[in-house]
């Protein structure tokens, strides 16, 4: 993993951002892991862990379009970058590769 | 639908501009989602809570401080500020004045009262330190004394362990020196100012040693050390420290005492003054009577250094039950030894001055101390309406500097700065008006060594104060008159309510004035009272009577016959003092007659004089006669009735019966019509006028054309009669005024701050006149172009203030008449407050705020109506 550290949250987030591709903006995201993991949390944290992965270079963002909704502000897209996804792969990786060294045995 | 606005202004106002749109967006729909889903209540209530979840350092903006480092801005406002300043000349004037004043005046209350309560704080046991005060109790009353039999020092020290340290003065007593002057004329001294202690004192107090010290110094009798400034009298001002030590004084023209240290002098804020110290050995063996006697209290002090572990209740409750050991049982019965503190004695009255210093009621340090704060309260309240006043003349310059784009906090800061100017004018004027104000108290009260000085935590009261000031008179127009929409203010369509709704200015106005009353009342109450004390008949005359000390000898007589053969001195008499006790001299007995047992005694005054005492001072005798004639010992009494009412003989009773007083026994001849013997704050006493060598101490000369070339003559018979040395009088006039120093300080106070409180207060009603009719310059043209006189708009304007002064007498009549009720509680000849002085006090207030007022308004009254009305 190196210097690119990922906490459980941001990779909850970045797991979320890369599965509603294109989509993803703080309110969808938010609904999507209140969704997923089945309890409420705060917008603000998810606000904080997209930027802090945005300034570790996992996500880069845009903006979209102006409405008349949301107080006439618009929406901040996040896409995942290369780099992100290939964070994600190697946390996968670790974990997938330590998971099947866990013996039969211990499941008894 | 629309998120909570407090919430939301609070987002905008902390978040950086390249989130907001995402986070104010999301937060947005988040709350537009659960306003449907949920409930209005609700969703506003996580918007809120999502607010704050989301103030984040992170998120928070850069702090923007150009705007505090970028100088043209601020170089505008105080150029803006400067020119508003000159322009109106005399409103800054007033402005400046008004608060400089009051935070002087409070400035140099509040040191003098910290001074005040100073005293004797600074010794190094200050706080487990006590003087030892005797309660003695009679039938008809008890007596409090700060002064204790000698050898209880010495007692204590013995026994109780429960003191670190036990010592002991006499004096400070007044002596006569002679210095050897290298060979030539001998050189006189005198001191009021000889302290005698014992080697404990210099370990138990704080002194500071400029040549020899504290172990050595008191070992021998005849050593003496000297205070720097008396060393500088005698052996000049270039005389090193050491050269001193060893040098011979004579005390008395007899004993040879040689110095043995040099101390600095001591602090103004000492209670235990000395311009000499002796051992208190030498004391004792020139005066063994009263240095071996226990029931005699004879001007001795004891103080203890109790140790930390001890309670001062167990303390004395075992020196309660020890006293037996050396008094004896009347002397048990009556007397009571008890701890005082040393940080009270220079504040508590009931033990009365120390020896050689004065003492400054705690009543009258926390008047000292809320007038204090109330004048600055005037002050500040007169500032902030005064700057509130002007600043609504210049909504015109807020309309149009928020056209441009001025924020109201670029506007707060516009009036900061321009207030801070203000008050930092004031501040540097009020530093310079409290510098004159002490250095003024401190040479009006050299007689009780005032020494005020400016400290730096007074310096830092002062700027806070300033700060203070500058925002509460920043408040109005930085927070109401910033809020008005420009167009409003331009077109002078401005909420009136908010305008003249002067509700907070009014109750200003009355609570200053409330207070400006309070302050004249109590000066009339004590002018009064002060009328009474110079000018009451004190049953005797003193006009232009001299006294002066005498030794007891001989040539007393040929003193008097020299005196006598001048035409300008009407009479002359000999004695113990004048009728009235001065200068805190005043000889005690105790008196019965034979068949009363000893311990039924009454206390009285014991005066001396002459042949001549009673028709000199013109007492009057209202049975009797007058003394026969000069006698070694003496046989023959006159005595007041004050005295004869506790015996419950009537006057001609009297005549003839015998009397017993502690120094022997003798026959009533005359009776004394009552004289006031004591200061008008006391009731008169029991009084046995005697003739008697002894203690007649003092001449006292009547002189009918007071010149120089009459001193003169005196004071060369005087030396010619007795000594060299210098020669002292004083006018007895003079002493009984001295007597109310501490009331005629009180009333100086009051009237020097009652006016600057009258002052501080008009230039309010000034500056509020001013607001007013400025704002309702429109109404007056209409009213008069409908024909209304300048006397009716005059009346109309002065019919508000009139109300308001009218309210604040009410609120101050109570609290004045409590206040003068309490402070008059003290004396017993006092005068009777009546409904005038409140109607007078009112109304001198009432004729200064309409003389005040009424110009503002009779300019407003006479304008052109028609200019007014064309004012936009």
């Amino acid at each position: 993993m190196g210097q690119h550290s990922l906490g459980e949250f941001e990779e909850l987030v970045l797991l979320m951002v890369a599965a509603l591709h294109d989509k993803a903006y703080g309110v969808s995201i938010l609904s999507g892991l209140e969704k997923e993991l089945g309890k409420s949390m705060n917008i603000s944290a998810v606000h904080v862990a997209l930027k802090r992965m945005e300034d570790k270079d996992f996500l880069k963002s845009r903006f979209g379009g102006i409405t008349e909704d949301r107080g006439g502000r618009r929406k901040k897209f996040y896409v995942i970058t290369a780099l992100g996804k290939r964070v994600l792969d190697e946390q996968f990786a670790l974990r997938s590769s330590i998971y099947n060294r866990i013996p039969k045995i211990s499941f008894g | 639908m629309y998120p909570p606005k407090k919430a939301l202004a609070f987002l905008r106002w902390f978040c950086r501009e390249d989130y907001l749109d995402e986070i104010e967006g999301d937060l947005r729909e988040l709350f537009e989602n659960r306003y449907s889903n949920l409930s209005p209540s609700k969703a506003k209530w996580k918007f809120t809570w999502d607010v704050i979840r989301s103030f984040r350092l992170r998120n928070i903006k850069k702090f923007d401080i150009s705007h505090f480092i970028y100088p043209i801005m601020f170089q505008h406002y105080a150029k803006i500020g400067g020119r508003h300043l000159l322009r109106n000349k005399a409103f800054s004037a007033i402005n400046i004045f008004g608060l400089s004043v009051g935070i002087a005046c409070c400035l140099s209350l509040l040191v003098f009262v910290e001074y005040e309560s100073s005293f004797d704080n600074f010794h190094p046991y200050a706080t487990r330190s006590y003087r030892i005060v005797q309660h003695t109790k009679y039938p008809d009353q008890t007596l409090y004394w700060n002064t204790t039999a000698y050898p209880l020092a010495e007692a204590l020290r013995a026994d109780f362990h429960e003191f670190e340290m036990v010592t002991q003065t006499a004096g400070p007593f007044q002596r006569f020196f002679t210095v050897d002057n290298g060979g030539k004329e001998e050189f006189q001294f005198e001191s009021d100012y000889v302290l005698f202690v014992d080697p404990f004192y210099p370990k138990a107090f704080d002194l500071t040693w400029l040549a020899g010290d504290k172990n050595s110094a008191f070992q021998l009798p005849n050593s003496i050390v000297l205070t720097e400034s008396i060393a500088e009298k005698f052996f000049g001002k270039y005389v090193s420290g050491q050269s001193i030590l060893g040098k011979t004084i004579m005390l008395a023209g007899k004993d040879p005492l040689q110095v043995t240290g040099l101390v600095r002098d001591v602090p103004g804020n000492s209670t235990l003054r000395y311009e000499m110290l002796v051992p208190y050995e030498f004391f004792r063996q020139n005066n063994p009577y009263p240095a071996s006697n226990w029931s005699g209290n004879y001007g001795g002090t004891t103080f203890v250094v109790a140790s930390e572990q001890h309670e001062l209740e167990e303390i004395e409750s075992s020196i309660s039950s020890w006293k037996k050991k050396y008094l004896n049982e009347d002397d048990d019965s009556r007397i009571s030894y008890k701890l005082q503190p040393l940080a009270t004695i220079h504040t508590e009255t009931l033990y009365g001055n120390s020896p050689g210093s004065y003492l400054m009621p705690n009543s009258i340090l926390q008047t000292a101390r809320y007038v204090g704060i109330f004048i600055l309260l005037i002050a500040i309240g007169n500032f902030v309406n005064l700057m509130t006043a002007k600043s609504v003349i210049r909504a015109k310059e807020v309309g149009i500097r928020k056209t441009i784009g001025s924020t109201r906090f670029d506007l707060f800061k516009q009036f900061t700065l321009e207030n801070s100017l203000l008050v930092a004018i004031s501040v540097l004027l009020a530093l310079v008006f409290s510098v004159v104000l002490i250095n003024e108290a401190n040479s009006a009260f050299s007689v009780i060594n005032l020494q005020l000085k400016l400290n730096w935590t007074d310096l830092g009261l002062v700027a806070v104060l300033g700060g203070v000031t500058v925002l509460l008179g920043t408040a109005y127009p930085a927070l109401f008159l910033s809020a008005f929409k420009p167009l409003q203010i331009i077109k002078n369509d401005l909420p009136i309510a908010r305008t003249r709704g002067l509700s907070m200015r009014k109750a200003v106005t009355v609570f200053q004035f409330a207070i400006v009353q309070l302050f004249v009342i109590a000066t009339i109450i004590a002018a009064v009272q002060m009328d009474l004390f110079r000018n009451k008949s004190l049953g005797f005359s003193s006009e232009a009577v001299l006294m002066l000390p005498v030794p007891q000898s001989d040539k007393v007589e040929i003193f008097k016959n020299q005196l006598e053969q001048n035409p300008d001195i009407k009479d002359i008499a000999i004695g113990s003092g004048p009728p009235m006790a001065v200068n805190g001299f005043q000889l005690g007995t105790r008196f019965r007659t034979s068949d009363m047992p000893e311990e039924n005694a009454y206390e009285t005054e014991l005066k001396i004089g002459d042949t001549n005492y009673l028709d000199f001072y013109e007492l009057d005798l209202i049975a009797g006669r007058n003394f026969s004639g000069n006698k070694a010992n003496f046989d023959e009494f006159i005595v007041n009735e004050r005295l004869l009412k506790l015996l419950g003989w009537t006057p001609e009773d009297a005549i003839g019966r015998k009397i017993t007083i502690n120094e022997g026994e003798a026959t009533v001849i005359g009776v004394a019509k009552d004289y006031h013997n004591n200061s008008l704050q006391h009731d008169i006493s029991p009084c046995i006028i005697v003739n008697w060598d002894y203690f007649q101490d003092q001449a006292f000369i009547k002189i009918s054309d007071l010149n120089p070339q009459v001193l003169q003559s005196i004071e060369k018979s005087w030396k010619d009669s007795f000594t060299t040395s210098e020669f002292k009088y004083e006018f007895v006039d003079e002493s009984i005024a001295r007597e109310y120093f501490v009331e005629a300080l009180s009333f100086k106070g009051f009237t020097l701050f009652s006016i600057i409180a009258i002052v501080i207060g008009s230039l309010g009603l000034i500056g509020l006149m001013t607001f007013i009719t400025t704002q309702r310059t429109k109404e007056v043209g209409i009213r008069k172009v409908l024909g209304a006189t300048v006397t009716e708009i005059v009346l109309f304007f002065s019919k508000e203030f009139t109300l308001l002064i009218g309210i604040a007498f009410v609120l101050a009549m109570p609290f004045a008449y409590f206040l003068m009720q309490h402070w008059l509680e003290d004396f017993t000849y006092r005068i009777e407050m009546s409904w005038w002085m409140f109607l007078f006090g009112g109304l001198i207030t009432l004729l200064v705020a309409v003389l005040s007022s009424g110009f503002q308004a009779t300019k407003a009254a006479l304008a052109n109506p028609i200019k007014s009305i064309k004012t936009e």
